[in-house]
């Protein structure tokens, strides 16, 4: 997103493991067909000035919901529900609404400008099942929605800052995320935990600094699994989209 | 949606829609609705909260809806598809939410609902 940091040195990005997790993402990526953007022939430039502008993280989300809904034709057919956090520009709603005509799509965003744009970029691209709330979060989703969701998109606020900058609906709470980029991501996890379907699956942006393994045993702890579904160098960052999944109990 | 501070305790379902103003988008032409869209509504028939959407369709000036949601009714092509115009075509434009059980407002404007709650509120989130 910006250059604030340095690129975290390799033998800094987990267990070997997750290090075997990221080369597996890494080579998906490259075979993925890239996505076709959705239309955001709305917009002008000024509309950036207050929302955050599609970028390298937006590009890796959507094609790794199209690779990964490609491949799982059968969350394509049988989601009902789709909501994305913090939709900003609404291109990961949209791009994901159209390949899962048949949900309905929820949106949040504290920036009021963000879900302004967001109902235009669906509705320049004929998405018309959308719903849009400024909240937190999906705080005010948690009790109707409840293991509800099938498919959750979320593209946090990841840039490491001082915690302080991590305030006000505006434009700097697009990228300002905190201590290692984890503020809004750790609050996140308990919800996403929660509103997670039986066979729903959430994709989650991170970059290495937000050490996504340790965010890995945070959801795995809550019964997800999460690991890096597609993975890309942008400038001074790597980007993943990580995927989750709730653990399936196993029978006796 | 719903009101999840504790004042509310569970009980902040439905919110009570007080429309100042509602856009309907089309008619509820029959011949516009497809099968797409009755394949739409049957898919969201088991996850919707019929006696909270008959509230909130009256709210918005819909009285018609039935009561109760019957099998026959759930496999009626007509009703279904007057259904998707409910669901899909109704949009709350301008008005206020209201928690039944604590008395909070949230407000509507230009279709986007502002459930931001006060720092002292967020205290007593439940999840
Ligand atoms: C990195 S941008 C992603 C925008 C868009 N989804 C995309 O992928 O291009 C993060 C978005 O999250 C929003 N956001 C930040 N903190 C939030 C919070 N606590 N609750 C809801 N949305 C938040 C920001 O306003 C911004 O629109």
């Amino acid at each position: 997103m910006t250059d604030f940091h340095p690129l975290r040195s390799a033998n800094d990005r987990g267990s070997k493991n997750w290090e075997q997790l990221n080369k597996i993402a890494e080579k998906r990526a490259k075979e993925a067909s890239p996505a076709t953007m959705p239309s955001l022939d709305h917009a002008t430039m000024s509309d950036y000035g207050q929302v955050y502008e599609p970028s390298d993280d937006t590009y890796l989300l959507i094609d790794g919901i199209q690779s990964d809904l490609t491949e799982n034709q059968s969350i394509a057919k049988s989601a009902r529900t789709i909501l994305e956090l913090g939709s900003g520009n609404g291109v990961p709603i949209t791009f994901c609404s159209k390949l899962v005509p048949s949900a309905l799509a929820i949106a949040t965003d504290i920036n009021p400008n963000a879900l302004a744009f967001t109902k235009k970029t669906a509705m320049e691209n004929n998405v018309t099942k959308l719903e849009t709330i400024q909240c937190d979060l999906a705080t005010p989703l948690l009790e109707s929605c409840k293991q509800r969701i099938d498919i959750i998109i979320f593209n946090p606020p990841y840039v490491p800052t001082p915690d302080e900058e991590v305030s006000g609906n505006g434009i700097e709470v697009s990228w300002a995320g905190g201590e290692r980029g984890r503020l809004v991501v750790d609050r996140a996890i308990p919800q996403i935990a929660h509103l997670l379907s039986e066979n729903g699956v959430c994709y989650m942006i991170t970059v290495d600094d937000n050490e996504p393994e340790e965010i890995s045993k945070m959801f795995d702890a809550l019964g997800i699994k999460m690991f890096p579904l597609v993975r890309r160098r942008a400038y001074n960052e790597y980007l993943s989209v990580q995927k989750l999944v709730r653990k399936k109990q196993t029978k006796p | 949606m719903r009101n999840n501070t504790k004042e509310a305790d569970g009980k902040g379902f439905p919110l009570r829609i007080t429309a100042v103003e509602v856009r309907v988008v089309d008619n509820p032409d029959a011949t516009n609705v497809g099968q797409r869209e009755i394949d739409f509504v049957k898919n969201m028939l088991p996850v919707l909260d019929w006696p909270a959407l008959v509230q909130a369709a009256s709210q918005l000036g819909i009285p018609t809806l039935p009561p109760q949601l019957t099998e026959q009714l759930a496999q009626d092509p007509a009703f279904l598809q007057a259904l998707y115009h409910i669901l899909m075509n109704v949009h709350l434009v301008k008005g206020m939410l209201t928690c039944p059980a604590s008395g909070r407002e949230f407000p509507v404007t230009d279709g986007i609902v502002n459930m931001m709650l006060e720092e002292e509120e967020c205290e007593r989130v439940r999840v």
